[in-house]
């Protein structure tokens, strides 16, 4: 059974209190020659105040079309054809360029999957903390030195190393030099964008412990976006799991973990070897990511599906809730009732 | 390493040699030029064997000298010292400097970018049927036709694949295609470069149970180079974990993992997410671990029949 913490975490993204991050019926399309192809389609979810929420799935499923569009990044032939984006109340789909420019990372900040190739090489770490302030905040350049000093410490990094060059840290160096650039306006919302794939395992869990710690610390939310499904559950409060542009579960992560409801959460729960326990034989999925611009029809993961009837495959599941903060879009998980079809005039 | 271990069921029989024998091998790699000039040891007398029928997983950081390892049993790479006894042949010894057409019908490779190791310009049907008129006797189209059938199948990949381009596979496909490319040849041992960690996730445990599965019906042997210990737990019979050019500690895999020896496995193994920890742990500073102590005079404790460990070295007063 949940301990009472367990639930307060779990309740934080519901809560009465608005949420920081209030993505609605949101939907990207991509302009190809054949058609558009919707990337993103009809994905709702929110992200509260303190709150980690996590974004998992396979590459090409959308996941980071979603980040980018929070950030108001995408460009053609990417389109937001649909939904809104709610910052701390403001639809940031309204904003103009000028706004969007003031509230990217002040408002919010993106750590990107490279992050640490981000960095200007011909320019110190110092300089470009500095940079930050001075383009934001109109800081004086002396004033905005000792911020940067400061915050170098945050991330555990000696403030002598203002003066190196990106090339003069390791990548994990350069890695939290980046996280620390990213939260130099105090932003409410980090978003990251798998932030140690390209780091060794070690240096990956110094990173994470690190954003951790500073989550703690200073409060921020964070849009957390990963492959990996332990360490999205070892990091993130709520999350959701996306497949082929859509969420398909959303749930407290540990309750995710312990009873994944929809088959594709199963499969990739099933696709991490443990390191304990007996060796038992793992299955993985077939091997065949559906091709976006021909969807499937109905569900659209019915063509993978171990356990797909007949109905799966004219029939797409909304994502309905099944139990309490748990909500899945599969027709076979018990109980799960379609809402009744809108009767036509 | 381990002294020959009792077969496992399901698995051929087990000749009594060794099929890899690597005794002491080191490489050193020399940077710079005049007044600057520095070595760097990549490898730093390794010894290990790899019996038949067996899947040895090779694990470490980047830049711990596991991808070097694997280069110099290709023969992509010399090696400034020690040995290596393939099929009781002295390798570097016998043979001269490059590859033979012989070695490589021994010893194939697969890479970890499927995207970069198939050539863009060719059918799938391609890239099979060149080793198997390079290696094989002539075959005759017909009977070359039926060879890439079953290979295809071997690998799970339908033969209609045979005639398309590689940009037209999925990554895990491409994979399918040079392990293959690889078992053309009927290699005693192909050398696994990270195969799977530019796979999406999903479909990695795919390639891995294949892995498993040409050992457990066909007997190859294995070098599996990785750093997700998790996955060489899940395959490989022994596991071996390096640490700045060192051997570290090997042993049996889950024998291994269940009970780490070395600080730097320990630290390892510490780092590997777990869905069901609560907390993340802080790994311990790297200084406070092996990476930073200095070498040991390379001396093994045995910690069981198939478990060993390097000393670590007193920490200097």
């Amino acid at each position: 059974m949940e301990t009472l913490t367990e639930q307060d975490r779990a309740n934080i993204g519901r809560t009465a209190a608005a949420p920081v991050l209030s993505v609605k019926n949101l939907q990207v399309q991509y302009a190809a020659e054949s058609g558009n192809v919707t990337a993103v389609d009809d994905v709702s979810f929110d992200i509260g105040a303190g709150e980690v929420f996590g974004l998992a799935g396979e590459s090409g499923c959308g996941k980071s079309t979603i980040a980018n569009a929070v950030m108001r990044l995408l460009q053609t032939p990417a389109k937001i054809t649909g939904g809104s984006i709610e910052l701390a109340g403001r639809n940031l789909l309204d904003l103009g360029e000028e706004e969007l420019r003031r509230t990217r990372w002040r408002d919010v900040a993106m750590v990107f999957q490279s992050a640490m190739n981000s960095l200007n090489p011909v320019m110190t770490i110092g300089d470009q903390i500095v940079d930050v302030f001075t383009t934001h905040e109109r800081m004086p350049k002396k004033a905005a030195r000792e911020r940067a000093a400061e915050l170098l410490k945050l991330v555990d990094i000696s403030p002598d190393r203002l003066k190196s060059y990106p090339h003069q840290l390791s990548g994990g160096m350069r890695q939290r030099a980046v996280i620390a650039i990213a939260l130099a306006l105090k932003p409410s919302l980090l978003i990251m964008d798998e932030p140690t794939t390209a780091l060794d395992v070690v240096v990956q869990q110094e990173i994470m412990h690190q954003i951790k710690e500073l989550q703690q610390r200073l409060g921020f939310s964070i849009l957390f976006i990963t492959h990996d499904i332990s360490l999205m559950v070892e990091l993130s409060h709520r999350m959701a799991v996306m497949y082929a542009g859509k969420l398909v579960e959303v749930a407290p992560s540990k309750d995710m973990l312990e009873n994944p409801l929809h088959p594709y959460t199963n499969a990739l729960m099933g696709a991490f070897p443990p390191l304990t326990g007996p060796r038992v034989e793992l299955t993985g999925l077939p091997d065949a990511p559906p091709n976006m611009a021909h969807p499937p029809t109905g569900c659209r993961f019915h063509p993978r599906c171990p356990l797909a009837i007949d109905e799966c495959r004219t029939v797409a599941p909304p994502l309905l809730p099944k139990t309490v903060n748990h909500d899945a879009a599969c027709l076979l998980v018990p109980g799960y009732v379609l809402p009744r079809e809108r009767s036509r005039p | 390493m381990s002294p020959a271990r009792s077969t496992s069921p399901g698995r051929p029989e087990t000749a009594t040699a060794p099929l890899v024998q690597v005794r002491n091998l080191s490489k050193d790699y020399h940077l710079g030029s005049f007044p600057f000039r520095s070595t760097v040891r990549a490898v730093n007398d390794v010894s290990f064997d790899i019996n038949h029928g067996e899947i040895v997983a090779l694990v470490g950081e980047s830049g711990s000298g596991k991808s070097t390892i694997a280069r110099i049993l290709a023969r992509l790479e010399q090696p400034t010292g020690g040995q290596l006894i393939i099929g009781g042949q002295d390798i570097f010894a016998t043979e001269r400097r490059g590859a033979s057409m012989k070695y490589r019908s021994k010893v194939q490779m697969v890479f970890q970018d499927p995207f970069g190791s198939l050539n863009p310009a060719h059918r799938i049907e391609h890239f099979l049927t060149r080793p198997l008129q390079l290696h094989g006797e002539n075959d005759s189209p017909r009977a070359l036709k039926l060879k890439l059938r079953e290979l295809m199948a071997t690998v799970g990949l339908g033969e209609q694949m045979l005639d398309r381009y590689p940009h037209q596979l999925s990554g895990g496909q491409r994979q399918r295609v040079a392990i293959a490319r690889a078992l053309a040849v009927e290699p005693e041992i192909i050398l696994a470069d990270e195969p799977t960690s530019m796979l999406d996730v999903s479909v990695r445990i795919g390639i891995l149970n294949l892995m498993r599965k040409l050992r457990d019906e066909r007997g190859v042997s294995m070098l599996y180079i990785t750093h997700d210990l998790a996955s060489a737990r899940y395959i490989a019979d022994t596991t071996m974990v390096m640490c700045a050019g060192d051997l570290v500690e090997g042993g049996e895999s889950i024998e291994l993992m269940a009970a780490p020896h070395h600080p730097y496995t320990q630290l390892l193994l510490s780092a590997v997410p777990d869905a069901r920890r609560t907390q993340t742990v802080r790994p311990p500073k790297r200084d406070a671990t092996a990476r930073n102590t200095g070498r040991g005079n390379g001396e093994r404790i045995a910690l069981s029949e198939s478990h060993w460990a390097l000393k670590v070295p007193e920490p200097a007063a």
